[in-house]
């Protein structure tokens, strides 16, 4: 019973708690962002028939760091883009790419030990950061406070080329903050030499908090590269200037070591994925940002997903294939291509999963013809870099956003994580000594959790900062550990205790000698040339992870489908399963290569959560389905598919209530008696845009601009059920 | 009655013995053999080192190692011929000396580490393919290299007709590729070397070979 409450009490705490001053979108507040990023004017109505509520562009305007000014568009002209925005209900977020820009590092570049400059801004320097901070601010004031701009984001893409940089202050700052001089083994590299290389690193690979090179290399990534300062900076003057709280986002925020502090104290951390081969690999990357999330109070989560693919990964320019496609006559020398429609949808899918306040899509010029000139731009088709591909992924991307985004997303916001079983340890001490990590993007350790997704363990990605500060989750049963070579000390004693209380370490023979794993990690080894052939050993791999574990743990649920993968979350006594189906082959887009099989077929299957359950609902097809109670308590529906698409399934104690409605002046009120379920709901009123909501703990309260008239009718998305109320 | 009761125990043990998964089984001998080398000394950890389970041997090496250096170096020196490979990683590491400087697992090429204190002679920087390089007549040296930068490709290296090295991006990760060539290179003449992807198609890429002379 303790257990219960336990993770009860864990699972309302996972769900960060957001900062209420900062805005949700202006149309519904608590629904998701659906963010479009780049952008061309003339695709605004398009965007917002395909269901995106904000676009984020740095179209407007550019600082110029040798004259110091804001070279902005008139301010006629901007105010009329804004209102344009406005008009056709999107919101608007500027992306700020100041001190990432050629101009402004050739005159701020990091300096390396023998004096040549790196391609990147010093942002620890005081000159470099005074004068990004100086546009930061001119930026700002060029919106003249248009209601329109509800966010900002400060740089991107900036730390993947962050080393330390040897001018005098760096030295300085690095003795202010820890009274030690720079180690002499630091470099431009921005990771430590590996252990064997370093005489007194300890023999069992078990390092103090203390240790020299740990502290330095800790203190260079969280303040020493000056960014996370910049961010949250930048981020304040806007604010100042626009006299109110924004949404404010840096990306991709986890391309660093596991070390918390990554994209200062900006309100929310985002970071992109490219989904093939497998497009629930998102699954891993949004874990590892809700870890990095964990640091900083409050911060929340987006997820954004390429529409752009690497060629290379895809259908390589070098490899000649029979059946060609007709993109490829058109577009011969593309290397970003179109995203394919299928992988898109389950991509989507992946990302509804999670508990996410803003899901995107990049870039403009991959889903839109640009070629054509229709959208006000004339790209050459034989041109390098992005090309429109694949006319279908705009489309699927809008239908998935009108048919389930828009509708379900207050109620994707709102369902919180579960409490961790499965924890995947991702070691900082590891990343720096002995060059590991996933880098957000790619290896063995990320390679890794996309196995652990597919056997539905749904790994919470566990860092050493949070076992320091909170110590190992009472909830986790196992730990993963991937490439765990060196570990603090705190994290290796706080795992001997773990395996003391009867929890399970699964982990690789680079692992720290100290400690003897329970069991074995097996991975898979991926071939990019054979998308099949990967794809069975994931698979296989994933199947026998579950079986390895089957003894200890089961999931909180699970599918008799390999292809079927699932994902769940818990509010109180209900559970929402997301059931995806990744059954693909390789079509006539880019199958031809047999890297990436694009195409999504037909399934069906059984798919299960571990819990008694009284009533299924399908939220997207608003209804009631059959289920059935399996001896061993868990609840099992079919499901089918006509292709790779998602299902969102509702499991509750028991048949949900009637909720009832009533309008007083400008207040409409919904009340229900299901206090432990999160049930979505669609409001319509006269001259208003359907309102999509939630009602948590039996209510929910639409406070509207003017008295309601007229009859309002009120939908019940998970049972189909409408209540009417007025004329 | 007592007698009963042990027939029903035992017969009740070996029915659950018999029901346990080999992953049960491998659980419960790992953890008896955690507890048992805790409980003991030197002597306990011992009785591991020659256990069937790879990973308890590995674990009581390092044990062993801890409780009392010499005894765990000793035990190390022999368990370099071990059949297990992440066994002898162990022991090759504890019997290594450790010399401060070197940077052989660093992302960056030796000519870049200013940290290191030895002497880099860059011998070809060049884009081949199917490239043939010359090799100067020997010199002293610890070390030679063969560095191609950040690559996110799987590559294959072929020196003088030896699979001199793979680099694989889903198990390497997106790191610079560059490895140990000394044991392929031929001093004093010159040296054939190709690469190509996992398919056995070539590849166009940049190459340093370096030469590196620690001690100095």
């Amino acid at each position: 019973m303790r257990a219960v409450i336990a993770a009860l009490a864990l699972s309302a705490a996972w769900a960060a708690a957001a900062d209420p001053s900062v805005p949700g979108p202006r149309q519904n507040p608590d629904d998701q962002f659906r963010f479009f990023w780049l952008y061309k004017p003339s695709t605004l109505r398009v965007l917002a028939a395909s269901g995106f509520n904000l676009f984020m562009s740095d179209c407007f305007a550019a600082y110029n760091p040798r004259t110091g000014r804001y070279d902005a568009r008139s301010a006629a002209e901007r105010k009329k883009w804004m209102d344009d925005v406005s008009a056709v209900g999107l919101d608007y977020m500027e992306q700020l790419a100041i001190p990432q820009r050629r101009e402004f590092v050739a005159l701020y570049p990091r300096i390396n030990r023998d004096g040549s400059a790196c391609d990147n801004a010093d942002m620890g320097w005081e000159v470099a950061m005074t004068a990004a901070v100086r546009g930061v601010r001119l930026a700002a004031e060029s919106l003249k406070r248009h209601p329109a701009c509800i966010g900002i984001e400060p740089s991107s893409e900036v730390r993947d080329h962050s080393r330390p940089s040897f001018r005098e202050d760096f030295a300085r700052r690095y003795r202010a903050a820890t009274g030690e001089a720079v180690p002499p083994e630091v470099d431009k590299n921005r990771v430590a030499p590996h252990y064997l290389q370093l005489a007194d690193f300890p023999v069992m690979r078990i390092v103090d908090e203390d240790y020299r090179l740990l502290k330095f290399y800790k203190w260079f990534w969280k303040k020493g590269d000056g960014w996370n300062d910049y961010q949250t900076k930048a981020k304040e003057v806007f604010e100042e200037v626009l006299g109110r709280k924004l949404v404010s986002i840096y990306d991709p925020v986890v391309r660093t070591p596991p070390l918390w502090g990554s994209g200062g104290e900006l309100s929310h951390n985002n970071q992109w994925t490219y989904p093939t081969p497998e497009p629930y690999n998102i699954h891993y990357v949004i874990s590892e940002q809700q870890a990095m999330a964990r640091g900083m109070p409050g911060q929340r989560v987006f997820s954004m997903v390429q529409a752009i693919s690497y060629r290379s990964r895809l259908a390589p320019k070098d490899v000649k294939v029979e059946n060609e496609p007709a993109w490829l006559r058109e577009r011969p020398n593309v290397v970003y291509m179109t995203t394919p429609p299928d992988i898109m949808r389950e991509a989507l899918w992946t990302c509804f999963s999670h508990q996410l306040d803003g899901i995107g899509i990049y870039a403009w010029s991959a889903l839109f013809d640009a070629t054509s000139g229709e959208w006000g731009e004339k790209r050459d088709p034989l041109a390098a870099g992005y090309q429109f591909t694949n006319g279908e992924t705009i489309n699927v991307i809008s239908n998935v956003f009108n048919r389930v985004g828009r509708r379900l997303g207050p109620l994707f916001r709102a369902i919180p994580e579960r409490a961790p079983e499965v924890a995947m340890l991702e070691s900082y001490a590891s990343t720096f000594f002995a060059n590991r990590g996933s880098w957000g993007w790619d290896g063995f350790i990320y390679q890794f959790g996309i196995q652990a997704d597919a056997a539905h363990l749904q790994p919470y990605v566990l860092y050493e900062e949070e076992i320091a500060r909170d110590g190992i989750p009472p909830t986790v049963k196992v730990i993963l550990a991937p490439h765990c070579d060196v570990l603090t000390r705190t994290t290796f004693e706080a795992l001997v205790a773990f395996q003391k209380r009867g929890g399970l370490i699964v982990a690789d023979n680079h692992f720290v000698p100290g400690i003897l794993p329970d069991l074995p990690l097996k991975s898979f080894r991926r071939t990019w040339a054979d998308g099949a052939g990967s794809d069975a050993a994931l698979k296989k791999a994933a199947a026998e992870l579950k079986s390895d574990l089957a003894p200890f743990y089961r999931p909180p649920s699970d599918s008799d489908n390999a292809d079927i993968v699932t994902f769940v979350r818990t509010y109180r006594t209900s559970d929402y399963l997301f059931a995806i189906n990744d059954r693909r082959e390789f079509g006539d887009y880019v199958g031809q290569w047999k890297m990436v099989k694009e195409r999504g077929c037909a399934n069906s299957g059984k798919v299960s959560v571990r819990r008694r359950a009284g009533a299924v609902y399908d939220l997207v097809r608003h209804a009631a389905v059959p289920f059935r109670v399996l001896p061993n308590g868990d609840t099992e529906v079919e499901v089918s598919y006509d292709t790779a698409d998602g299902k969102c399934l509702l499991f509750a104690e028991r048949p949900l209530g009637p909720l009832a409605l009533e309008v007083a002046g400008s207040r409409i009120r919904v009340t229900g008696g299901d206090r432990d379920v999160l049930v979505p709901i669609a409001i319509r009123a006269k001259g208003r845009p359907t309102r999509f909501a939630v009602v948590a703990d039996g209510e929910y309260v639409w406070e509207t601009s003017a008295p309601v008239e007229g009859e309002v009718r009120l939908v019940n998305l998970a049972d189909g059920k409408m209540v009417k109320c007025g004329e | 009655m007592n007698a009963r009761l042990f027939a029903l125990a035992a017969a009740f043990a070996a029915l659950t013995a018999a029901a346990a998964t080999p992953q049960e089984d491998a659980v419960r001998h790992r953890r008896a053999a955690r507890e048992a080398m805790s409980a003991g000394g030197a002597d306990a950890i011992e009785r591991f080192l020659h256990d069937a389970d790879p990973g308890v041997r590995r674990y009581a090496l390092a044990r062993l190692f801890e409780s009392d250096a010499a005894k765990g170096k000793a035990a190390s020196v022999q368990a370099l011929d071990d059949p297990d490979d992440a066994v002898k990683a162990l022991a090759r590491e504890l019997t290594r000396e450790r010399k401060p400087g070197r940077r052989a697992a660093s992302p960056l090429p030796l000519s870049q580490d200013p940290a290191n204190d030895h002497e880099v002679i860059r011998l070809k920087s060049i884009a081949a393919e199917g490239e043939s390089f010359v090799m100067p007549a020997k010199m002293a040296c610890d070390e030679v290299e063969i560095w191609f930068g950040e690559t996110k490709q799987h590559l294959l290296v072929w020196v003088n007709d030896v699979l001199a090295a793979e680099y694989d991006p889903a198990v390497d990760g997106a790191r610079d590729f560059r490895f140990d060539a000394t044991k392929v290179v031929k001093w004093g003449s010159e040296n054939k070397m190709w690469v190509t992807d996992e398919r056995g198609k070539d590849k166009w890429l940049k190459f340093s070979v370096e030469v590196i002379k620690c001690g100095q």
